[in-house]
């Protein structure tokens, strides 16, 4: 567990309150939804919250509606969010693939419950985190948080909003039901200590403006609507120049500068953490509710003198690969537990690609992970 | 001498990619007379388009434009709308990106009211992806997706929006250029959620299937079925069956969506200052 | 830089100041009427929706082999124009317009007693 810090402002908050308030220190001034458990409060206090700011909350027909609201809300400049669960995150696919296309900054909350389909509304999962990885069809870059007490949810959901004006690429914040829902004490930073970032804009004059010219590097400086530059933005693929284009050699670049805005930053973007991992043998890799479990196993199996150490990551995707490889060669094995039937296992198992064995945890019923559960396994692999 | 419409287009595009003879070009060139007149900035205007033939016509445009997925440009819209309220939105769509896949959000734009122009072309087909039936195509005809002839009973899609709640509601047509700028000049300037349905003429792909391949042809077509809702108060029912009304349909002063929120904004932050 | 829409390779330049190096224009003035009508044959598709809307026969479609469209409008009774504009407006492609001196001097009086 963190030692409490010394902050002037100290809160007993939910974590879907935390993302709300977080995301109003953000910058955060345009939210589009849709009313899903367990995410519906981040939803609640901001209809309650952004209208007192002089900000716009609306509740759109649909996940998909809410998604495309958002994308339209943050081309005029705004830093945008919504929130959803599984069910709407699959809905959302298809305009979050437009958004990483056409490059707009956005935030896109999903407190993973119980699945798949309806699943479990009110109980927690993290049985979507492939989907976040993979769930658009075609090829786009990823970021994706996942941040597991309430501190760090605040500060994640910052930086979120920050890597978002940062990269123009939607940025997913996995949380889970137990983390949206669960409350406790939340130390909030100072205010020197919070850095926002907004996107850049163009540097040249209207007439002599390229909208994802890249020449400067590979995130384009997109004009927000109605600041007097006016460009095409489409979902087709394209130049330079914004307009369709089906030139085999265009397509190729533009796609693989689109990966590269993630793939080409990861030291900026990938953040993890490492507990008791120094002379580790036995490393458990997990996130959100099932790492607050690992994390009492660690510290039970240490007062047995037992070398276990946790891996966490806070960046999901992109992946702490380089971070997991370094740390392989001295374990004898490797806990996963997770809230899925096996997919970080799976992300696992293709990293250490056979130098480690892998002990999987695979609880879908909707109970958390217990601490007693990893210990078993730790206890089991000594 | 430069082209008229030269300062509201993209002319590096121009040629445009539709058919020779396609209405789309029709109903674009009317919208930009009715625009003209208007003399809004172009800075201060958004064109914003689906998935189509018609969801082409932003690129051509030279405004904020955005050319989004299949259904959803009135949500892209309400987003853009909804934050910039002060600033000038217009949708183009087909008649299946707005009533088949958008359904959903043009029935709940229409209800909102929101200050957005919507002109729906229909063509009463999928011409784009090889003329596919829609919701708009008549009954018996043929399509690549009904060989034998639809069985579906099309949406009358102005009558659809009125239902919805939209507060401006006018069909025209592509064979008459001139009263369809009108009716678009009304929507621009109506303040609230205004619908334009404009019968059009995919002769390429509806029309060939169907014996109408010519463009004159199929243009004098419709031309030929509609009748103007003047007209059309003086006849009886049985008399108007194989009609289609066109003019102004409907047009009712409604309380407009941005302007409520701003009174939730005014209410939400006076309770801040106590 | 933005890929050019397929020009038509009869393209035959005649150009004023300020115009595309592509143009191929045909602008006539009838000096009686007024009224000149120019076509932007670079952008003609041979839809020949002009030609039958026209209700003065001013215009006519030309077949044009040597055009992908295979044919092009011509003006054959440039006096017959009575600035109607229904070629313009239902023109899809921008490829003809139509200005008349007198109409151009009404709508201006209208717009000044408005």
């Amino acid at each position: 567990m963190p030692e409490i810090p010394n902050k002037k402002r100290v809160e007993f908050w939910s974590g879907n309150e935390v993302v709300a308030e977080a995301a109003i220190v953000a910058g955060c001034r345009f939210f589009a939804g849709y009313p899903i458990t367990p995410s519906s409060e981040i939803a609640h206090i901001l209809s309650h919250r952004l209208p007192m700011l002089g900000g716009k909350f609306i509740q759109m027909e649909d996940e998909i509606a809410a998604m495309g609201a958002i994308i339209g809300a943050s081309l005029t400049g705004q830093k945008v969010l919504t929130a959803t669960s599984g069910p709407g995150f699959s809905l959302k696919q298809e305009n979050i693939g437009f958004a990483a296309m056409i490059e707009a900054p956005c935030v896109v909350v999903n407190v993973m419950r119980g699945g798949p389909s309806t699943g479990l509304p009110t109980a927690l999962g993290q049985s979507d985190i492939m989907q976040a990885r993979w769930g658009t069809h075609g090829d786009r870059p990823v970021i994706a948080l996942v941040p597991a007490y309430l501190d760090e949810v605040y500060t994640e959901t910052i930086r979120a909003f920050n890597l978002a004006e940062k990269y123009r690429t939607p940025v997913f914040i996995l949380l889970d039901e137990v983390i949206g829902h669960l409350s406790e004490r939340v130390d909030l930073p100072d205010d020197d200590e919070i850095t926002i970032i907004n996107r850049q804009g163009p540097t040249v004059p209207p007439e002599e403006y390229v909208p994802y010219d890249t020449s400067a590097g590979d995130v384009p400086p997109l004009a927000n609507y109605f600041s007097g530059y006016r460009f095409h933005m489409t979902g087709l693929n394209h130049d330079r120049s914004g307009f369709p284009t089906t030139d085999p050699a265009l397509c190729q670049r533009e796609n693989e500068r689109l990966m590269r805005k993630v793939d080409g930053n990861l030291d900026d973007i990938i953040r993890f953490e490492n507990t008791s991992t120094e002379d580790a043998e036995i490393l458990v890799v997990a996130f959100g509710s099932s790492a607050r479990a690992a994390a009492v196993a660690i510290a039970d199996a240490g007062s047995k003198g037992i070398k276990a150490g946790m891996l966490r990551p806070l960046t999901l995707w992109p992946f702490p690969e380089e971070e997991l490889k370094r740390q392989v060669s001295k374990l004898k094995s490797i806990i996963v537990p997770e809230a899925n039937l096996g997919q970080l296992f799976y992300e696992i198992d293709r990293l250490v690609a056979g130098k480690c064995p892998i002990r999987r945890l695979n609880k879908v019923g909707g109970v958390p992970i217990y601490p007693s559960e990893v210990m078993a396994l730790i206890e089991a692999a000594n | 001498m430069a082209l008229k419409y030269e300062s509201f287009l993209r002319m590096q595009h121009i040629p445009h990619m539709w058919c020779p003879g396609c209405g789309i070009g029709i109903i674009v060139k009317s919208m930009l007379r009715a625009l003209e007149t208007l003399e809004w900035d172009q800075n201060d205007t958004a064109m914003i388009s689906g998935i189509g033939c018609t969801s082409r016509a932003p690129g051509y445009l030279d405004m904020n434009t955005l050319h989004t997925t299949h259904g959803r440009a009135l949500t892209f819209a309400t987003g853009v709308k909804f934050a910039r309220s002060d600033k000038h939105v217009i949708v183009m769509s087909g008649d299946g990106d707005s009533s088949a896949i958008g359904g959903n959000h043009l029935i709940h734009s229409c209800r909102r009211n929101i200050d957005i122009t919507l002109i729906i072309v229909n063509n009463n087909i999928y011409g784009m992806t090889g003329g596919q039936y829609s919701p708009t195509t008549p009954i018996g005809s043929r399509a690549a997706t009904a060989p034998w002839g639809s069985i579906d009973p099309p949406f009358d899609l102005s009558a659809l929006c009125i239902a919805a709640g939209a507060t401006y509601v006018a069909r025209g047509h592509v064979g008459a250029a001139a009263p369809l700028e009108r009716l678009i000049r009304g929507g621009l300037k109506h303040k609230g959620f205004s619908v334009i349905e404009v019968l059009s003429n995919c002769h390429t792909q509806f029309g060939r299937r169907n014996r109408l391949s010519d463009p004159v042809q199929l243009i004098n077509h419709i031309a030929a079925k509609t009748i103007n809702v003047r007209e059309a108060a003086k006849l009886s029912p049985e008399e108007l069956k194989d009609k289609i009304v066109v003019g102004l349909l409907h047009q009712v002063e409604r309380a407009e969506y941005c302007d409520a929120y701003d009174q939730v904004i005014a209410k939400a932050s006076a309770s801040v200052s106590h | 830089m933005p890929e050019m829409a397929i020009a038509p390779p009869s393209a035959k330049v005649v150009r004023e100041e300020g115009e595309e190096r592509n143009a191929d224009i045909l602008r006539a003035t009838s000096e009686q009427n007024q009224i000149t009508i120019t076509i932007y044959r670079h952008f003609c598709k041979g839809c020949e929706i002009c030609a039958e809307v026209c209700p003065k026969g001013v215009l006519r479609m030309k077949t044009a082999t040597d055009r992908w469209e295979g044919s092009i409008v011509e003006i054959v009774d440039l006096e017959a124009c009575n600035a109607c504009m229904l070629c313009e407006h239902q023109c899809p492609d921008f490829a003809i317009e139509v200005q008349s001196v007198k109409k151009d001097l009404k709508v201006r009086e209208k717009q000044s007693v408005a």
